[in-house]
């Protein structure tokens, strides 16, 4: 096993890589940008290693910063965590060319699946069904028109290096795609450094459903069970569930059964997902492949009962898949919702600033992962998550409840939040009866937005108990007769002493 | 039984029983805690709804609200508050069973309240049941906001007190409420093993304590505010 683990994130995914650390014995060394000199990460971690400025180019996104990091701190292993370096297999390849251990798959893996348009290719090579598309280039205004007139409208425009809903565009008619395809090219070589798009047709109706996949270096694979992460906007996922509610065995069975093949069939070691949409008439597409550990990763440790993130670091030591996963049915229901600092009420304009009040995060069967605690301040130079609340329930509706019940104990003040919009949606009829699809937020966020009535007298009541009399603060008076106190006749604030 | 059915007696010793409006106190600040003291503003009210002669030495508090600025009126009495809701007219009677800072712990009549405040300059947050709402507290108000979260000494007129070295909080002597006299010790800090004693400058109330014992605070932290008598 490891000795030190260098841990080349921030945030919650750092504090959670560092606990799982902590719990094998490894010594787990942070890094750090000047922004988050005091950040939990830091202060949980064992060690921590400054890298650079704030700006993440110039810290956790810059490759050599990090490595000089693991090899000040004489770590025999690097986490990537999931975004900045996690998806860069040069970034991957350089740890391994240091002579240290990365942990997730090789860089050859990372490099195959990183391209959306190899992936889409290896995946129809063995089998699995994808969606149509054109991947270009396309010489001319009317060439690009055929492609999109080849896969058909509704389409996509996806870059092609890349992930998280970054460098995508939905496109419902000719009219619009070359203005989209510009925006997502100018958005993918900002995002990815690639400005390489694709087209894909759009399933109408279909909901996010991925795979988690565990695989050792001898050629073993296990699916860990379903997620569900339809409910998104603009393809950033809001709320994650495990087991996906409503799927048949068989479409299951297929879902899992094409994950392992295609893991197999490129010899994938370590963690990753596999991603698809379903439609609702069962038809099927192979979305993409991460090859890092999810954000969404608790709702399947939750109900799979296995941490993802020990996995991780015993199959990257060497270990067989039987020794750290034994196959089971997935037990009771977790729910994931990512809390973000947004104003849904400005169109989710991020919202920096002090956590000035982060309180009330207890609830049954709740995990919170977060990288902040109160007093903490949320720079605008990282992304906007706040913490992750994951519940664990009997079943579904049980998970539901106790999550919505959680929301209600909390309260961060100082940043806007989505707290509110994820209550109305935990607590929406369609998301309640069914599983509902990928642009059903968007599509319902009018309704979803709607002002609720405040409980005003509360609300007035706290403004007043922080009030004090007008001039209040003034300088005691000099005669002691003017003092209120000496005018409050047989009235006391204490308990003894009435004249 | 909501708080407007709720019939009002004059109370023995209440404030109002007198007759020249000039000798009624100033109003103290709500962030007293006055166990078991008959409240001051508790009016005569045959009807049991709020007359406005109930309210006649109340302040007025400005609040917008979203789009809408409400006017109310609140008589503020040590640990009781009273105010009428601008939007139906009902009385609301609270009690501050605990202040802390950021938190409030409110009673009205069977229920308890959890509502956790953050003042940021004339901006009020305020989450309540889950929900957060941002409240301005406008000009015109007849009562002035006690600053319990910023750190500029300035604000309460040098009342605030600061950690004068980065230690650990070994023991808080006074509780928020509580009448404190010139060079009162308020709380003990300790650093490198030795022993600090934090007194008070001046005399006056305790409106907020900002530590607890057992804490970490560093140099300059916000740890007791006073409002001066």
């Amino acid at each position: 096993m490891f000795h030190k683990l260098l841990i080349a994130n921030r945030g919650e995914i750092a504090v959670r890589l560092v606990r799982a650390c902590q719990e094998l014995g490894i010594t787990a060394a942070a890094v750090y940008s000047d922004a988050d000199r005091h950040a939990l990460h830091v202060r949980e971690a064992d060690e921590a290693y400054h890298i650079g400025p704030t700006p993440p180019a110039e810290s956790y996104l810059d490759i050599a910063r990090v490595l000089d990091a693991a090899k000040r701190a004489g770590a025999d292993a690097v986490h990537p965590g999931y975004g900045f370096l996690s998806e860069n297999h040069a970034f991957a390849q350089a740890v391994v060319d240091a002579g240290l251990t990365f942990i997730g798959p090789t860089p050859q893996q990372i490099r195959l699946m990183g391209c959306k348009e190899r992936a889409r290719g290896i995946a129809e090579q063995n089998g699995l069904p994808v969606a149509k598309a054109d991947s270009g280039p396309w010489s001319s205004p009317e060439a690009l028109r055929a492609a999109g007139a080849r896969v058909g409208y509704p389409l996509l425009v996806k870059a092609t290096s890349g992930g998280g809903g970054r460098g995508m565009r939905r496109v419902a008619g000719e009219q619009d795609l070359s203005e989209a395809v510009s925006a997502a090219r100018s958005e993918a070589a900002h995002a990815f450094g690639d400005d390489r798009v694709l087209l894909e047709r759009l399933l109408v109706g279909a909901r996010h459903v991925e795979v988690q996949i565990l695989a050792d270096r001898f050629g073993d694979v296990a699916s860990l069970g379903c997620r569900d992460c339809s409910v998104q906007r603009r393809h950033q996922k809001v709320i994650e569930e495990a087991p996906a509610p409503g799927l048949s065995e068989a479409l299951t069975r297929k879902l899992e059964d094409g994950s392992c093949g295609l893991a197999r069939a490129i010899g994938y070691e370590n963690a990753g997902t596999i991603e698809w949409l379903v439609a609702p008439d069962g038809t099927l597409a192979f979305l993409e492949m991460n090859t890092r550990l999810q954000v969404e990763h608790p709702v399947t440790e939750a109900v799979m009962g296995v941490d993802l993130v020990k996995a991780q670091l015993l199959l990257a030591a060497g270990a067989r898949l039987a020794e750290v996963y034994t196959p089971t049915a997935p037990r009771g229901h977790a729910i994931e919702c990512r809390l973000y600092a947004e104003d849904p009420q400005q169109s989710f304009l991020p919202s920096p600033g002090k956590l000035a009040v982060f309180r009330g995060l207890e609830g049954s069967d709740l995990r919170v992962d977060t990288g902040f605690v109160e007093g903490d301040t949320l720079s605008d130079a990282y992304d906007p998550l706040i913490a992750k609340l994951i519940v664990f329930g009997a079943d579904r509706d049980d998970a539901r409840t106790k999550l919505l019940r959680a929301l209600s104990r909390l309260a961060i003040l100082g940043v806007h939040t989505n707290v509110g919009l994820l209550r109305r949606i935990l607590e929406h009829d369609d998301f309640i009866q069914k599983p509902v699809h990928t642009t059903w937020l968007e599509e319902r966020l009018g309704f979803l937005l709607e002002p609720e009535a405040a409980g005003l007298p509360a609300l007035f009541a706290a403004a007043a108990a922080l009030m004090r009399p007008q001039g209040g603060a003034a300088p005691p008076p000099a005669a002691p007769s003017l003092s209120p106190w000496s005018q409050l006749g047989s009235w006391t604030n204490t308990e003894t002493e009435v004249k | 039984m909501s708080p407007a059915a709720i019939g009002f007696r004059s109370l023995p010793g209440s404030a109002l029983a007198r007759s020249e409006p000039a000798e009624v106190p100033a109003l103290v600040t709500a962030a007293w805690r006055t166990p078991e003291r008959p409240p001051l503003f508790l009016v005569a009210s045959e009807l049991g709804a709020p007359s406005s002669a109930s309210f006649a030495h109340s302040s007025e508090l400005r609040i917008k609200h979203r789009r809408a600025t409400h006017s109310v009126r609140v008589a503020l009495d040590g640990a009781h508050l009273e105010l009428v809701d601008p939007q139906t007219g009902a009385l609301h009677r609270f009690e501050v069973v605990r202040q802390e800072a950021n938190q409030l712990e409110l009673r009205s009549g069977a229920s308890h309240e959890t509502v956790y405040v953050y003042l940021d300059g004339t901006q009020l947050w305020v989450a309540h049941r889950g929900r957060v709402e941002v409240l301005e507290l406008l000009q015109g108000s007849t009562l002035d906001p006690l600053q319990t979260t910023s750190r500029d000494p300035n604000l309460l007129a040098g009342t605030d007190l600061h950690a004068p070295m980065t230690g650990r909080v070994n023991h808080v002597d006074v509780q928020v409420g509580e009448l404190v006299a010139r060079g009162q010790r308020l709380l003990t800090l300790e650093a490198m093993k030795m022993e600090l004693a934090v007194c008070a400058e001046l005399e006056g109330t305790v409106v907020a304590v900002h530590c607890a014992a057992g804490a970490s605070v560093y140099k300059d932290d916000l740890l007791v505010a006073l409002l001066a008598s």
